[in-house]
């Protein structure tokens, strides 16, 4: 079904092995970042997004105040607020849903270049191309596949202990990136936007570390470098803001009664 | 239904996810993830039938026992590997076994069954990777490769562990044993000679590609190919290399030599005869269906007077091609893949199949009729 992407993915997988000292890790890390980059437009405006919402945080509570027995009338104030400030609260789903095949295409790459079953290995042996351009590189299959003891074309398992430190790392980086790009509490935790976040804050890292535990081990190296260039992303976009500085659209005053 | 959006989106992620790894063929599931091997010694037929051991009257098909006998009630695992028949009572199967659940260990098991009954004689579960192609018996040892990397000699008589050699990376081929020495490949695109009794690295021979295939050996000289496109002939006592071929893509399957011919299948299905001892090529031949190249996994089989030569394909055909000069005698097309290495057995070829509605089916010789498969009948539903 993802066949387009996969065997670019691992074409390139090979690639990135070839000339980045022959480190499994290394050209899994460095694939991800080359991932990262390419979405980085659609990551880009659900961060802003996000850093608008935890900005326009204030408004909103003023707006609960005033509509707090109304939840009709508090919702659709609540999106005139994010219309005027251009944010789209279910915009932060479709990055996400891109990502999704994106992360199922790198996992198959990976178990084609470190195979843990000789089929998966036979398939990708009629799908090296760049061998045509680079010759030498299908020597190059199947990659190292031990990191730090573990085998990285295989999921966590009790006789490498260790390996479960990945689907936990896993768990805190997705954990931290979601609670950077979610807006701050406002204590009473009864509000839509707040149950949604803490779902949010909850179900995806829960999801990755759930997969990660289930899929080769390289996969969760895919999470943790993609989270850890989410968070580097989210400072980035902050640290402009900050010098660029940019006023939101404050909501109208209504009339004192 | 915007807010109901909102507030479920992480819920139906959370669903599209587990939709879309199951439907890109990452999730569980009874599928073969390997390809099984046959053994065939006197009357006897074995193979490893994924669910089960099995052992057939190699004239009738007809099958004489299984292990586990019910594999419902009592999984052992998926069984790949070629059996090996020892001299006396003994057939030695491997299998491999996961169990569900976020800590589940993977159980590798050797089992050395009775030749007659399938009774158990004794299991070894020392390995943690997959077993794939098979082992070799030697001295009262069987010598096996495993997908953790480790190459484990166990004691035929009672199954205890003797030595053990770790190479770097999966051990999915069967060795070869002559007298003393071991001689096996290995995904570290090295091809290693052990001592049989101890396990010591007596030479080992590194390319810059993976070796997967069991090489053979004639006249002093190992020949096998690798994952670099290329084919060698090394001197079986030092490990220097005598010639080699640079073909056009993997080298898997293991070759065989006929007098002084080497005959070998790259990945694309070009087969290929060799002058044994100068590597000049005699004629090659590309088994395309189609106009498109037949992808091989496996090696090629000689009839028993080495005038035939039978190479099994992933779209399941079978052919049979002349050894003189590659002429394709006949060709019979089956449903699903055939991966592993055909056997011959008098006036019959017997061939492997996965994903196909018959597992095993044994075909004539001399004309590809078909003597009988198995399941007999097409499975319903």
């Amino acid at each position: 079904m993802l066949d387009f992407i996969i065997y670019p993915f691992a074409n390139l997988l090979l690639l990135l092995y070839e000339y980045l000292g022959n480190q499994t890790v290394v050209a899994i890390a460095a694939l991800t970042v080359l991932i990262r980059l390419l979405i980085l437009p659609l990551t880009l405006s659900q961060q802003r997004s996000a850093q608008k919402m935890q900005e326009l945080q204030p408004e909103i509570e003023k707006l609960r105040e005033k509509y707090g027995d109304d939840q009709e009338k508090m919702a659709q104030e609540q999106m005139k607020l994010w219309r005027k400030a251009g944010v789209n609260p279910a915009g932060g789903c479709l990055p996400l849903l891109i990502q999704l095949p994106i992360m199922i295409a790198l996992y198959r790459a990976i178990i084609f270049t470190i195979p843990s079953t000789p089929i998966q290995l036979f398939q990708f042996s009629g799908h090296i191309f760049i061998d045509e351009w680079l010759p030498g590189l299908s020597g190059l299959v199947p990659l190292q596949s031990t990191f730090l003891g573990m085998d990285l074309g295989q999921p966590p398992s009790p006789a490498q202990w260790w390996s479960y430190a990945l689907p936990i790392l896993v768990f805190a980086t997705s954990w931290l990136q979601q609670r950077l790009l979610s807006p701050p509490s406002s204590g009473d935790g009864q509000s839509q936007t707040e149950m949604m976040n803490q779902q949010m804050q909850v179900m995806m890292p829960l999801m990755f570390g759930f997969i990660s535990l289930q899929y080769a081990i390289g996969l969760s190296i895919y999470f943790i470098i993609s989270n850890l260039f989410g968070m580097a992303q989210y400072y980035f976009i902050r640290m402009n803001r900050e010098e660029d500085a940019e006023p939101l659209p404050q909501p109208k005053k209504r009339p004192k009664k | 239904m915007n807010r109901l959006w909102t507030k479920r989106w992480p819920i139906v992620l959370a669903i599209l996810a587990a939709l879309l790894l199951a439907t890109s063929g990452c999730a569980g599931g009874v599928r073969a993830s390997s390809w099984t091997g046959l053994t065939v010694v006197g009357d006897m037929l074995y193979a490893a039938d994924i669910q089960q051991a099995r052992a057939m009257d190699k004239t009738s098909g007809e099958t004489l026992w299984t292990f586990p006998q019910n594999p419902e009630e009592n999984n052992q695992g998926q069984f790949y590997a070629t059996p090996a028949v020892s001299d006396g009572a003994q057939v030695f199967f491997a299998s491999q076994l996961t169990t569900g659940g976020f800590f589940s260990q993977r159980q590798s098991i050797v089992w050395a069954l009775d030749q007659e009954t399938g009774e158990e004689s004794w299991r070894f579960e020392g390995a943690s990777g997959d077993y794939v192609e098979g082992g070799a018996l030697g001295n009262g040892l069987f010598v096996i490769g495993n997908g953790d990397g480790n190459i484990y000699a166990l004691d035929t008589e009672t199954g205890s562990l003797e030595w053990t050699f770790e190479t770097g990376h999966r051990v999915w081929a069967t060795p070869l044993i002559v007298s003393d020495t071991v001689y096996v490949g290995a995904m570290d695109r090295h091809l290693y000679a052990l001592d049989l009794a101890t396990g010591e690295v007596e030479w080992e021979f590194q390319r810059e590609g993976a070796f997967g295939s069991t090489p053979a050996l004639h006249d002093g000289t190992l020949y096998i190919g690798a994952f670099n496109d290329t084919f060698y002939a090394v001197d079986a006592e030092t490990g220097s290399e005598r010639w080699h071929f640079e073909g056009q893509d993997w080298f898997w399957g293991s070759p065989v030599v006929y007098e002084d011919t080497v005959f070998a299948v790259d990945v694309k299905g070009r087969v290929y005869a060799f002058d044994a001892s100068s590597g000049e090529e005699r004629w090659h031949k590309f088994l395309a269906e189609q106009d498109q190249p037949t992808p091989v996994r496996a090696g090629p089989a000689l009839s028993d007077d080495g005038s035939q030569l039978f190479v099994s394909t992933q779209t399941g055909t079978l052919y049979a091609l002349a050894t003189a000069d590659g002429f394709v005698e006949w060709s019979k097309s089956a449903e699903g893949r055939g991966l592993s290495e055909p056997v011959v057995s008098d006036s019959i070829v017997y061939q492997s199949l996965i994903f196909g509605a018959h597992r095993i089916r044994a075909l004539q010789i001399e004309d590809g009729r078909e003597s009988w498969a198995f399941p007999p009948v097409t499975e319903e539903g």
